[in-house]
């Protein structure tokens, strides 16, 4: 199969005893598709990410597999996984001047990747690079090699980003929060460069953000994490027009959007987010949801289709089959 | 905007605000009047370098206009030590406005210090409680709190001391939806419930439509629009105030456009060419 596929990948802090960190999740994408994790804060998005790049922090597992572009192989351990880095995987980061050395030239930098990894030839890259630039809107892409990353704006710096983690043609393109730290008039420009790139290109893109909007505007697929489980997923326009889950739901409530609604309050969560590390198995919005009852606290539900989307919410579920 | 008849909380007459480097002069604010009544909130919008910052820090007191006047509750803002300026800002990082050394109650109560031990301790402990933070924190440091729960802590000491009007520098944009919700809707109820004027800055309209009374756009700072919010998002006159509209906000929680969609790929193109 071409595109991504992950399997049951899990996150396993220390010796493994109760409940993963993250997971299970699965999720499939085909080629110039891009699939969107959305989550708050500790809902376990930078750790799937990191497990996606084989980069766990120390004492952290992975679990189950993935399955990289055309590549025959399934991906089960973080060393097979970590080798794609800069390969089949390309990376964009929240913070762009995070991806630079701040010594070395932008143009030195970008060629770099490729080069040490033997990809292609300096001046192959070189071109390459400057083709890449061009296409990220640089009208003096020859300039803009011989820049420092001090004098680069934070848009700037960020298209650059992104023409670095495209260099080695990846299959799959992981960004995490690309756009948070970006001018808000930036941010769909931006976003708009790097979908219309993976599409042309046939990578897959995978978006990791808190921000519902915009992956609702740019994601085929949207997966919805809420304490490190997924809580939904399913094609973008569905989920947003007919959010099941009640997390999905509270989160499109309290998003605020440009409307004819005029100055109302939003919709609010009570209560916090729960931790990623919990030795119970329960579902882990019990707390807070509005639909909880008794064996919400017994068990983990677990991810069942529900026309045309995945919901972890045995309440949801029952009662759509009763309707 | 003084229709109503009630008291002009903040108001500016043509204020001009220069900076001048070794080459280069800058005009942060250049012409810039409007007026904000008592317990209404004025949401000021512009991008980057458009003189949101300038704007605060003069109605603050930090700085003064080079000119043009500044009035906030009659007066001209200063900042003067052992008084406690009118207008009180809350920062965009709850972490980077609290002293990480003081527990929240000295934090809070610093403006308070007319005030004896028992009489600070009694009205912070009632502003917590106002804001949603237990009361039994007081001695807590700020790491114990979450992104959210020291913006609540923030707006505590900027209100503690009674102050007329609040300057919120972006409070949300470093907090997830829910908690952003969340500190909108209790910003929301205590302008309710005790009457102060807000000056909130953000890019984000979305927000701004959440709370704003009228609506400001600066650009090189210069106001491209002043409107009444219910007025402007149903429509902005100005052509750069569309632009923002359309590039920030539209499209909302109704699925993706079209890849390459034109729709989407001018927008900032169009924004800088205005």
């Amino acid at each position: 199969m071409n595109g991504l596929s992950v399997s049951d990948l899990t996150v396993v802090r220390g010796s493994g005893a109760g409940p993963p960190a993250i997971g299970p999740i699965s999720l499939s994408a085909e080629p110039g598709k891009a699939v969107g994790i959305v989550g708050e804060t500790g809902a376990g998005k930078t750790l799937t990410l990191r497990a996606l790049m084989g980069l766990l922090p120390a004492g952290f597992q992975l679990g189950g597999s993935v399955h990289l572009g055309n590549d025959e192989h399934v991906y089960r351990t973080e060393e097979e996984l970590r080798r794609q880095l800069g390969r089949a995987i390309g990376v964009v980061l929240q913070n762009p001047f995070t991806a630079f050395d701040p010594l070395k030239s932008v143009g030195s930098q970008i060629v770099e990747g490729v080069v040490r990894r033997r990809l292609t030839s300096r001046s192959a890259a070189r071109a390459r690079a400057v083709e890449l630039l061009e296409q990220m809107g640089f009208t003096h892409a020859d300039d803009v090699m011989r820049l420092f990353p001090s004098q680069l704006s934070g848009g700037m710096a960020q298209r650059i980003a992104i023409a670095m983690a495209l260099m080695p043609h990846p299959a799959v393109l992981l960004a995490d929060e690309p756009t948070s730290a970006l001018d808000a008039t930036l941010r769909l420009g931006v976003l708009e460069l790097i979908c219309r790139f993976t599409a042309a290109t046939g990578a897959v893109l995978v978006i990791i953000s808190h921000d519902l909007r915009l992956i609702g505007r740019f994601c085929d697929t949207i997966v919805v994490m809420y304490g490190g489980r997924v809580v939904e997923a399913g094609p973008a326009k569905e989920l947003l027009e007919h959010p099941r889950h009640p997390y999905t739901r509270a989160l499109i409530a309290c998003t605020p959007t440009i409307g004819a609604r005029g100055k109302q309050p939003l919709a609010s969560i009570p209560g916090s987010p729960p931790s990623l590390f919990q030795s119970e198995h329960r579902c882990r919005f019990a707390p807070r949801c509005p639909l909880v009852e008794d064996a919400c606290w017994l068990e983990e539900p677990p991810l069942v289709p529900l026309s045309g989307v995945r919901v972890a919410c045995p309440v949801v579920s029952r009662e759509a089959v009763h309707r | 905007m003084s229709e109503r008849g009630q008291a002009v909380a903040v108001e500016l007459v043509d204020v001009t605000r220069v900076y001048h480097s070794s080459r280069t002069v800058v005009r942060a604010l250049d012409g810039v009047s409007f007026s904000l009544r008592a317990g209404e909130t004025l949401a000021v919008i512009g991008e980057s370098g458009s003189g949101k910052s300038t704007l605060t820090r003069l109605i603050a007191g930090l700085e003064r206009p080079t000119t043009g006047r500044v009035t906030v509750a009659g007066q001209t803002p200063r900042i003067r030590p052992g008084t406690v300026a009118t207008a009180q800002v809350v920062f965009q990082d709850p972490a980077g406005s609290l002293n990480p050394h003081r527990s929240i109650l000295k934090s809070v109560g610093e403006p308070l210090r007319k005030l004896d031990r028992a009489q600070r301790r009694a009205t912070v402990v009632e502003m917590l409680g106002r804001v949603g933070i237990d009361p039994a924190r007081i001695s807590d440091r700020p790491w114990r709190f979450s992104g959210g729960q020291l913006q609540r802590v923030a707006i505590a000491r900027a209100l503690v001391a009674r102050s007329r009007v609040l300057l919120c520098d972006e409070p949300t944009s470093a907090l997830d939806v829910s908690v952003q919700a969340q500190i909108l809707g209790l910003l929301r109820d205590l302008q309710q419930e005790i009457g102060f004027s807000c000056i909130f800055v953000t890019h984000d309209l979305a927000v701004a439509q959440v709370v704003a009374d009228h609506v400001l756009v600066l650009r090189h700072g210069q106001v491209r629009e002043a409107a009444d919010a219910e007025r402007f998002f149903s429509g902005p006159k100005d052509p750069y105030s569309r632009a923002l509209l359309e590039a920030m906000a539209s499209a909302p929680l109704d699925g993706r456009l079209q890849r390459g969609d034109n729709g989407n790929g001018h927008t900032v193109e169009r924004i800088s060419a205005t």
